[in-house]
């Protein structure tokens, strides 16, 4: 059986997220989605795709505060892939005070999830009229941004030109990395939604040159931001590993999302590697091409960063 | 289709159209049944028969229980909890709205039931005909079990146990645990529960000490445990072997289990344990289904084509037949008594 692509839907309350989710369920694209929204949520079709879930957050015994899991969405995902008739994908819905952490986590650290699943990309809907007031006063709204693997910028033809600009600005200061498509009452193409395989490995094959113009994008707002590594020289992997380990174990709270692709010396393929707070996967991705230039490049983002102490670390792990 | 195939002597094998998630005997072992993905249920008459096929849910049949005057009793993800007739007729018992009836437990002579709702827990006396409700519990119920003289309740969630005093209404006691546990299980004689946790572990519980033997580091989660029919030994799954924890000896130091039929490919995932000889069915997530012995420790599989995780395992409660489910569809049923006659 292949893994279900599984898409997580954020976004602050108001943003559009149900309209979507109604859009999902009720167009004709000939596709078979299940989602799972939650329990208090506003969805307003009854449909036997549509689950209900009362969001059940616990920590994992592994000592790490930020181990934490969903366990409703153990169990919902678990039966809703048992059903008969096969599903093109699992969309979940998250409260708009909701922190994704725990659902991304749940899908690294269930082993029966992880392997029937596949975690797709974490999208969140972001009202490009009232985003600016909630970055300023939501903590939650900064955080689902900055989690995304895209980011829905919609009702902007509810904002004027200025406005807009305002909005993907203050979007790309919290997230460099994420793709952002603007929309108009949620008029967005499925496919840019639900097939992103945003954290599938072989999938990464570059981060993008802009977030690693470095410093460009402090921001005053908040303590959240993006820290860029990159070099030309290869990376000696036992030493990177473990000083990813013991820097994600020690800071992971912080970390919100990190992602790289690694050049090791000898090495045909990039080795690549993503994480959530202390939770990091690595493996080989695509081969490097021939006339590329192999660099090694890695992000990190979250809450009070030490950009030097993070510079300083990632070149002790370099090949000199 | 309909007909079943003969695999080897005493096994009978059917495909079903859909998942099947639990299977069940009927009170007089004359019928076993399938509660299937597709929200019916496939009834079957023994030895041979061709599946009967009701439409119960709108969703998944998550639950599934015989009904001690005939029928069963099922429960689905459309939060309808339903009373199918030997004839076929469906009836409404209740109707938890937006809940999955996805744990169901019943006393040995059939006389009390609960399923979970939510963090709630309904319970029928089908005696008396009445339904109650127990909870809220701190979290959603996880598994739910019935002590053997059917007494005592106990229901797993995020963060312990609870037990409720079947007989006389009351608070009931909250054993504390950590985590997420799962799949509980009484021993025959009641003095011990074991369940599962989320982070691959088992812990045993002596009822009146309330000392805790638990063991972590299991190759997966273990979702169903099951204790030998003398009580003796507890099993669980989310092994690569047949794993018998003697008991109380685990309470010791330094406990040793008996390990056998190592399997390094795969992982247990079902698994039920005879109720009156010491045999236990093990089925792995490739498809193969054991048939442990548990005086000579020693195992050998059925003769089911691998592929598949087998989803539901069942003995009836005279232990002479076995009910097996795949998730391809596939319906196994062993008669023992045909299959060892064979040799």
């Amino acid at each position: 059986m292949l893994p279900i692509p599984v898409t997580v839907l954020t976004g602050y309350l108001g943003a559009g997220k149900t309209t979507l989710l109604n859009r999902i369920l009720t167009e004709n694209h000939g596709k078979r989605y299940a989602v799972i929204v939650n329990e208090f949520g506003e969805v307003g079709i009854d449909n036997e795709l549509v689950a209900h879930s009362d969001e059940e957050i616990f920590e994992m015994n592994n000592g790490c505060i930020c181990c934490t899991v969903r366990g409703d969405l153990i169990r919902m995902v678990g039966g809703l892939i048992r059903r008969k008739g096969g599903l093109d994908g699992v969309l979940i819905e998250t409260t708009g005070l909701a922190d994704p952490a725990p659902v991304i986590q749940t899908f690294f650290l269930d082993q029966e999830t992880k392997e029937r699943t596949s975690l797709d990309s974490v999208v969140t809907m972001v009202d490009a009229r009232h985003f600016e007031d909630q970055l300023g006063q939501s903590r939650e709204a900064r955080e689902q941004v900055v989690f995304a693997d895209a980011v829905i910028l919609n009702k902007i033809d509810l904002v004027d030109e200025a406005g807009l600009d305002r909005a993907l600005e203050a979007v790309r200061a919290l997230n460099p990395r994420a793709e952002i498509l603007p929309a108009s009452r949620c008029d967005v193409p499925l496919a840019k939604v639900l097939d992103r395989r945003s954290f599938d490995l072989m999938r990464l094959l570059d981060i993008e040159p802009d977030l690693l113009a470095g410093g460009k994008h402090e921001h005053s707002l908040d303590e959240i931001q993006s820290v860029a590594l990159i070099s030309d020289k290869p990376v000696n992997f036992e030493k990177f590993r473990d000083w990813i380990g013991q820097y994600l174990n020690a800071h992971g709270q912080h970390v919100y999302r990190c992602k790289g692709i690694l050049n090791l010396p000898g090495e045909s393929q990039r080795l690549v590697f993503q994480g959530v707070h202390m939770l990091v996967e690595m493996g080989f991705g695509q081969p490097w091409k021939d006339a590329e230039s192999r660099s090694s490049k890695a992000v990190f983002i979250g809450r009070n960063l030490d950009r030097l102490a993070l510079q300083i670390a990632f070149r002790a792990c370099l090949v000199n | 289709m309909a007909a079943p195939s003969l695999l080897s002597p005493g096994l009978w094998q059917w495909t079903l159209p859909a998942y099947p998630e639990r299977a069940v005997f009927t009170q007089d072992g004359a019928g076993v049944a399938f509660a299937l993905g597709d929200g019916r249920i496939a009834a079957i008459d023994l030895p041979g028969g061709e599946p009967r096929f009701i439409p119960v849910h709108r969703g998944s049949c998550l639950s599934l229980a015989a009904h001690p005057a005939g029928g069963f009793i099922s429960g689905g993800d459309d939060g309808l909890l339903a009373y199918t007739a030997p004839g076929g007729t469906v009836d409404e018992i209740t109707r938890a709205k937006g809940q999955w009836l996805e744990h169901m437990t019943c006393a040995a002579d059939g006389s009390t039931l609960a399923v979970s709702a939510g963090k709630e827990v309904i319970v029928l006396d089908l005696a008396a005909g009445s339904l109650a409700t127990l909870g809220p519990h701190p979290a959603q119920v996880s598994g739910l079990a019935l002590s053997p003289a059917g007494g005592v309740l106990a229901a797993t969630h995020v963060g312990g146990i609870t037990l409720w005093d079947m007989d006389q209404a009351g608070e009931p006691v909250h054993l504390e645990l950590r985590g997420l546990n799962l799949a509980p299980a009484f021993s025959p004689g009641g003095e011990y529960l074991a369940c599962g946790h989320q982070e691959n572990a088992v812990n045993i519980i002596d009822l009146a000490s309330r000392n805790v033997f638990g063991l972590s580091g299991l190759p997966a989660k273990p979702g169903s445990l099951a204790w030998s029919h003398d009580g003796r030994f507890l099993l669980h799954s989310g092994t690569k072997a047949v794993i018998c924890w003697p008991v109380p000896d685990c309470f010791k130091e330094n406990p040793a289990p008996v390990a056998f039929s190592v399997r390094e490919e795969s992982r247990m995932c079902a698994l039920d344990a005879n109720p009156r000889i010491p045999f236990a069915a093990c089925g792995f997530d490739d498809g193969t289904v054991l048939l442990a012995e548990l005086k000579r420790f020693a195992a050998f599989p059925l003769d089911i084509e691998p592929g598949y995780p087998v989803s539901a395992l069942a003995w009836s409660a005279l232990g002479l037949h076995l009910a097996c489910g795949l998730e391809d569809g596939r319906a196994v049923l062993l008669d023992l008594g045909e299959m060892l006659a064979a040799g």
